[in-house]
């Protein structure tokens, strides 16, 4: 009871923190009317609205989206500098062994933890192999945005209880228990671990109480509702499973150490893992009952989207040079598994064609972007793979199924002399199509070869608008034009002018923020859902669709995504200067519409049932 | 003084002809075409003295010149004086009955040392061919030339001519596991890694004007992403030998990777398909096919691949994609089911090369074979496991299940 009373008042106390920081933040004025476009480097939002979905306001043109793409000849970032407070470097124990274990390296994830309106960033860190050694030197960290007009971070690891030592790789973010606030789920090659935000700044390790521990080697993980009871679901990927103590070692004597790393085909697979929110504070492995039983699969990359239209959130796995898995969500099960519905899913990735590339190959695959690239209205996927392969982008036939569009695209041929790891798809310049980032670096240092590079340039490829891409990357700024050894990725306003930023995880080297620079003539309107009833309170797998614009203008908020990593909980759709909307249509998980005219750029909060509220993010 | 000249004029024939006869006895009896075998240019006076010295004090005989090049182009060829040595054994002919064989197979060695690939290639397949000629030859010989002309034609991309090659060496059973898992499915490895690519630009400079070479070429730069490059020199090489098919083929595949425009042109001017269609022309017709919405183009060009080869990822890939469109959802299925299980097979596949004596692996590849009706390869990657555990029940239950499976789906192309 007590526990219970407890429970009750830590509740009430964040309802509180919540309200308060609302009531600074937010001045509602209804309906509204913007006569203004912003442009997108404006620092300052004006007054806040609420543009609500009762609103029978005509359906007149207040914002402006092209359909065709803009003139950005290239894009502009600018690495946040030092002495900014963003300090982690990964130690991923790369000392000449070159074991299997330093491949794959970390991600990042950027989100606003004590929801005071900036992204905050956290890295998941190394540390010595083997792990029995248990050595304390390196530690996973937190990095909290502190600055109101800026961009200024300081390390809060600490204070804010997240210190941990282990081999960890990725992370991704979710409200697990439907109180407002993002936790944070940590993969790693040994013991994933679950942080609890208690929302007053600080998490709290949950992974045993909650029956989300997994023992093997994770790698990236999505929550999703699988279900669609509105709480959160987990799904893990999984990849091989090789000892670190003593690791699998593999000669090559022309090399200066004598090793290389061993091709993860010489270690068996691991199962993916899916997990159901029992609501009750615990979660249950139906993995199998919920027939997630690909084969041989060697998961990196993972992202929870709807891909055939049925409004339920399908799994994409790309696995590392065995057959990716779709696993198609067909609904609930009749029986139940404890106190919890159990999804059923078949693994159609053959059917749908993507488990192999368009050569009918089973690619290296690393990572997973999504986005409706092409505006059809379908979501397409893009797989990063190794070295000599080409990244595969598989454009969506409709929710019937994909088709390998790399060299339809051109965005096959740049990258066959590079290993991707992380991608985004975004909307760099604001001319409403999706460009793209990739991450790159070797998995190992050969560059003793003479043929194979370790460090490589990142891309940054643009979306002209016509189904084809060109790699803007050496004109990008200075980071671009330097190499790395690149892998998790994410994306999210950090510096809330409007427009999209870029963490890369990097190994090696420090792993940086880049800030987005672009000069565009267009805006952006950015949401963070906030889902309620039968929707997760973090408002993944909600839909936003810009109604009456031809090619249509569609985003989905998905669970996962990139390679290891969690982008900002936010939608972004970029608006350019000519063509029209008439209005945002929201879609939540449990079928609700939200339809919302007059909207114009700015940062807004989509409450399920209520529309959006607009807020002034710099406040 | 005509009395007197008559009796000296027939002496001096009788001489002339005797010396004649005689001379003709010697040769044919010491060295039957010792006239034919003349020291090279390239070797120096000097050089041929000292090896017939050498010759003669190790086998305490006198040597003709075909001992002495012999001798020397082997000496050459040990201190990696190719160039040398190769024109001590160019010198020899096939015919000669003590060192014609032996000079093709060391000429062909010393010429892939130098990196002339096609001429190596011609010398190694004329030695595989006199195999007949003189049986007694120490066999790991033979293998060795084979593994020379499958490394050349492994660089060169010549999948078709490498497929015929393994067949003998596969009937033979002289295999081992890298040739048969390349036999079962050629086309499941990468092609493309900087190896190869290296292997094959030293041939290209060796001989750049080579057709096959500079297809390989092409097709490496493809692989690559140098799009540009490759584009340029198959468009040279298709000027050049319009007919050729293989050249014809890379273009066309180097321009859709490009996103080249004029590809589709290139495409309606090929010639309808043939039965002599090179594998990579198939698989473009049907690629091709497929993005024109022409299902049933696609369909026949794909099946005529996997009938040369039925592990082409490519193609069972391709034919699901073209029932799709059919509407086959049966046939769709299979094609799509057989892709896959290719694909799991790939997997596995890196393994066996890298552990060739890892029995699970070879059994987890034929169990997928079983599991994909791919009885033929099925069984030839049991051989491979036969191999390392004879006696081992997993190997004989393996073997079983697929002679139980049917029988009658081995292909004729694979040995029982």
């Amino acid at each position: 009871m007590a526990d219970i009373a407890t429970s009750r008042l830590s509740r009430a106390i964040r309802q509180l923190y919540r309200f308060c920081w609302i009531m600074c933040l937010v001045m509602v004025t209804a309906c509204q009317r913007q006569s203004s476009v912003e442009t997108k480097n404006k620092k300052a939002v004006p007054t806040a609205s609420i543009i609500s979905n009762d609103s029978k306001s005509p359906l007149d043109t207040t914002t402006a989206l092209s359909t065709d793409s803009g003139t950005s000849a290239s894009f502009q970032f600018h690495e946040l500098p030092t002495g900014q407070g963003l300090d982690f470097t990964r130690f991923d124990d790369v000392r000449g062994l070159n074991r299997i274990q330093e491949g794959p390296g970390g991600g990042v994830a950027l989100f606003d933890y004590d929801l005071d309106g900036r992204l905050d960033v956290y890295f998941p860190q190394g540390c010595h192999l083997p792990r029995r050694e248990k050595t304390q030197e390196f530690s996973n960290a937190m990095f909290r945005n502190v600055d109101v007009s800026g961009v200024q971070f300081q390390n809060v690891t600490g204070p804010a209880g997240l210190q941990s030592f282990g081999y960890h790789t990725g992370a991704t973010v979710g409200d697990i228990d439907e109180d407002g606030f993002p936790d944070l789920y940590v993969t790693a090659y040994g013991r994933s671990s679950l942080w609890k935000n208690n929302g007053d700044g600080t998490f709290q390790e949950v992974g045993e109480s909650t029956r989300t521990v997994v023992d093997t080697w994770s790698t990236s993980a999505s929550f999703i509702d699988l279900n669609g009871d509105g709480l959160l679901d987990l799904f893990v990927a999984g990849y091989v499973d090789a000892t670190d103590d003593p690791p699998k070692i593999c000669r090559e004597p022309a090399s200066p150490t004598g090793t290389k790393q061993c091709s993860p085909t010489l270690f068996p697979a691991v199962d993916d893992i899916c997990l159901i929110n029992n609501g009750s504070g615990a979660f249950t492995d139906i993995t199998r009952d919920a027939g997630i039983t690909g084969r041989d699969g060697k998961g990196l990359g993972v992202v929870a989207c709807d891909v055939n239209g049925d409004r339920r959130p399908d799994l994409f796995v790309a696995n590392d040079g065995t057959p990716c898995f779709l696993y198609v969500n067909m609904g609930n099960q009749d029986h139940l598994s404890g106190d919890s519905k159990v999804p059923k899913f078949e693994e159609r990735a053959a059917e749908f064609g993507v488990a192999l590339n368009g050569d009918g190959h089973a690619t290296a695959a690393m990572g997973v972007a999504h986005g409706d690239e092409n505006r059809d209205g379908w979501i397409d996927l893009f797989v990063t793979n190794f070295y000599l392969e080409t990244n595969t982008l598989f454009r969506n036939l409709g929710g019937s199924g994909f088709t390998d569009a790399s060299f339809a695209s051109r965005l096959g041929p740049p990258s066959r002399s590079t290993l991707a790891f992380g991608a985004e798809f975004l909307d760099i310049d604001h001319d409403g199509w999706l460009d793209l980032f990739v991450a790159t670096g070797h998995i190992e240092d050969r560059s003793w070869t003479g043929l194979e590079p370790y460090k490589m340039r990142p891309h940054l490829f643009r979306n002209d608008g016509h189904g084809h891409y060109r790699d803007l990357a050496s004109d990008s700024g200075p980071y671009f034009r330097s190499q790395w050894v690149g892998r998790g990725t994410a994306i999210g306003d950090v510096d809330r002018d409007g427009d999209l930023d870029l963490v890369v995880a990097h190994q090696i080297d420090p792993s940086k923020l880049l800030l987005n620079d672009t000069p565009s003539p267009g805006t952006s309107i950015i949401i963070k859902p906030v889902g309620r009833s039968l929707s997760p309170r973090s408002g993944i797998g909600v839909r936003v669709v810009a109604t009456g614009i031809v090619p249509v203008l569609m985003q989905e908020m998905v669970g996962g995504g990139s390679f290891q990593s969690a982008s900002a909980l936010e939608l972004h759709l970029g608006l350019s200067p000519r063509g029209s909307f008439e209005m945002l249509e929201l879609t939540w998980p449990d079928g609700h519409v939200d339809r919302c005219p007059n909207v114009t750029a700015g940062y807004y909060v989509a409450r399920e049932g209520r529309g959006l509220i607009r807020i002034d993010v710099h406040r | 003084m005509a009395k007197l000249q008559r009796p000296a004029f027939l002496c001096i024939a009788g001489i002339l002809i005797a010396t004649l006869v005689a001379g003709l006895i010697r040769l044919s009896w010491i060295s039957p075409l010792g006239s034919s075998v003349r020291r090279p240019a390239e070797i120096s006076v000097e050089e041929y003295a000292r090896g017939k010295e050498a010759f003669e004090a190790r086998y305490a005989r006198s040597a003709d010149e075909a001992d002495v090049l012999s001798w020397l182009g082997e000496s050459f060829l040990s201190r990696d004086r190719f160039q040398k040595a190769v024109a001590c054994f160019e010198a020899i002919p096939t015919t000669h009955p003590t060192y014609g064989r032996m000079a093709r197979y060391l000429e062909g060695q010393s010429l892939l040392n130098l990196h002339r690939a096609p001429e190596a290639e011609q010398q190694l397949v004329e030695f595989i061919a006199l195999e007949v000629a003189t049986p007694q030859l120490d066999p790991k010989i033979l293998i060795d030339a084979r593994q020379r002309l499958r490394h050349i034609l492994e660089v060169e991309l010549r999948f078709e001519d490498l497929h015929r090659l393994l067949q003998e060496i596969v009937n033979r059973g002289e295999d081992e596991s890298h040739e048969a898992i390349v036999f079962c499915f050629p086309t499941l490895l990468r092609w493309n890694g900087p190896d190869a690519v290296k292997w094959l630009e030293q041939f290209y400079h060796a001989d750049a004007g080579n057709l096959q070479l500079n297809v390989a070429l092409g097709r490496y730069r493809t692989g690559q992403g140098r799009l540009d490059e490759a584009i340029q020199i198959l468009n040279e090489a298709v000027r050049k030998h319009p007919e050729d098919k293989a050249a014809k083929a890379a273009l066309i595949e180097a321009m859709r990777q490009a996103d080249d425009p004029s590809m589709p042109r290139l495409v309606d001017q090929l010639s309808p398909q043939a039965s002599d269609d090179p594998l990579l022309l198939l698989q473009v017709r049907g690629t091709f096919a497929i993005q024109q919405n022409r299902p049933e183009v696609a369909v026949t060009a794909f099946r005529q691949l996997i009938e040369q080869n039925q592990t082409s990822a490519e193609a069972w890939h391709g034919l699901g994609q073209a029932y799709r469109l059919l509407g086959d959802d049966t046939q769709r299925k299979q094609a799509q089911t057989m892709a896959t299980a290719l694909g799991r097979i790939q997997n596995y596949l890196g393994k066996a090369m890298q552990e060739p004596t890892n029995l699970d692996t070879f059994l987890k590849i034929s169990e997928i074979c079983l599991e994909a009706d791919l009885i033929s390869e099925g069984m030839l990657m049991t051989r491979c496991a036969r191999r390392i555990a004879p006696a081992d029940q997993r190997v004989l239950t393996a073997i079983q299940q697929l002679q139980t499976r049917s029988p009658k789906k081995q292909s004729p192309l694979i040995p029982r």
